[in-house]
């Protein structure tokens, strides 16, 4: 069943369109509450309060309802025709900020990775260093760093991951898949539902398939190498970076399976796709930091 | 040293085509070729790039940190 939503629908005598404005919901107040138990649970969590898990756990529930819900929302009104022209610019318009802000967000852990590789521990490692001197005179400035300038507090890591291994096998999932959803994407353009849904399964699956790889090497990482967010600033920025790139594939999976289910269900078509682009990009979005990972963390 | 050049030129082409992709996300709302056409080239060069790392690294021009 091909569900066409017309967007040019929604225009009056004069040629104006009707901008929808949906009903009073509790979905913002649902999210805000869910967000404050976020906030609640995890800085319990950090001072070691016992109501820290249970509190973050039933706020990221409780947000990650109201996001199901309101975006289940979205989709209906849309496939009733309800949404105009405009209405879709709204919609692009919002995911430009949301890049923006996602942007800055790697920009700041890839920003730190580069000041602690290139200054910070060159220039306590400088023979000119006084820090040095008074402080640690013993320590040697290298990357990886594994001795951190006080190894008794701070133990180092006995072993880091090497890129040629499960990061290759990794860039090698990330890109095939990133194949696949243009592949698909090629296919949504040219009407051919079929290739669409493989491509998006195959999509998702590689997808899967890399994270199932973090996942693994983190429990090689954390557990026999000694590598973890406390083991001193290499460990630290590795699993912020690594950490929320993972995270962002786990979200745009998300976004991938309810696409397939949408093109599946027949929704988009050829000249109205908007939730498919913007997941398509998203998706090529996470490959590329992915790539930026390969070689800025695994490689230098 | 050329290497590490070539390398981070790929990067910036990536990084440009991944963002002409966004652009024309926004301007062409669905109705051109250009979005699909911009993230097509990202995919490309990407590849190329991998390419281009693995055989670097099999030429012994770039080593990765050590373990």
């Amino acid at each position: 069943m091909e569900n066409q939503t017309k967007l040019v629908k929604n225009q009056s005598k004069t040629g104006q369109q009707k901008y929808y404005v949906p009903e009073k919901t509790y979905w913002p107040i649902l999210g805000s509450v869910g967000l404050f138990l976020m906030g609640l649970g995890a800085a319990h969590l950090l001072h070691a309060g016992s109501f820290g898990p249970i509190l973050f756990f039933t706020g990221s529930l409780l947000l990650v309802a109201m996001m199901f819900s309101w975006f289940r929302q979205v989709i209906q009104e849309n496939q009733a025709g309800l949404y105009s022209a405009q209405m879709d610019r709204s919609f692009r318009w919002g995911m430009i900020w949301f890049i923006f802000s996602e942007v800055m967000f790697f920009g700041v852990f890839f920003g730190a990775l580069f000041y602690a590789h290139e200054y910070s521990v060159p220039q306590l490692g400088s023979a000119s260093s006084i820090t040095r001197e008074i402080l640690w005179p013993n320590f040697q400035a290298q990357w990886p760093l594994y001795i951190n300038p006080d190894p008794e507090q701070y133990i180092g890591p006995k072993k880091v991951i090497a890129a040629w291994g499960i990061p290759t096998i990794n860039t090698l999932l990330l890109l095939s898949s990133a194949v696949m959803v243009t592949w698909a994407h090629w296919a949504l353009k040219a009407n051919k539902r079929e290739q669409l849904i493989v491509g998006l399964m195959l999509t998702i699956i590689l997808g899967i398939a890399f994270l199932s790889c973090q996942v693994y090497e983190y429990i090689l990482a954390h557990f026999h190498y000694g590598l973890t967010l406390s083991s001193g600033i290499y460990g630290t920025t590795f699993f912020m970076l690594t950490g929320f790139h993972a995270a962002h594939v786990t979200l745009g999976l998300i976004m991938l399976i309810i696409i397939l289910i949408r093109c599946v269900s027949g929704h988009f078509t050829p000249e109205n796709h908007f939730g498919f682009e913007a997941t398509a990009w998203y998706w090529h979005f996470v490959d590329v930091i992915w790539l930026f990972l390969f070689v800025f963390v695994y490689w230098l | 040293m050329l290497i590490k050049i070539i390398i981070i030129f790929f990067l910036i082409l990536i990084v440009y085509n991944l963002g002409s992709g966004l652009y024309y996300l926004l301007k062409d709302e669905g109705r051109s070729n250009r979005t699909v056409k911009a993230l097509t080239w990202r995919i490309v060069l990407s590849l190329l790039l991998f390419v281009l790392l693995m055989i670097a690294f099999a030429m012994g021009i770039i080593t990765p940190h050590p373990v």
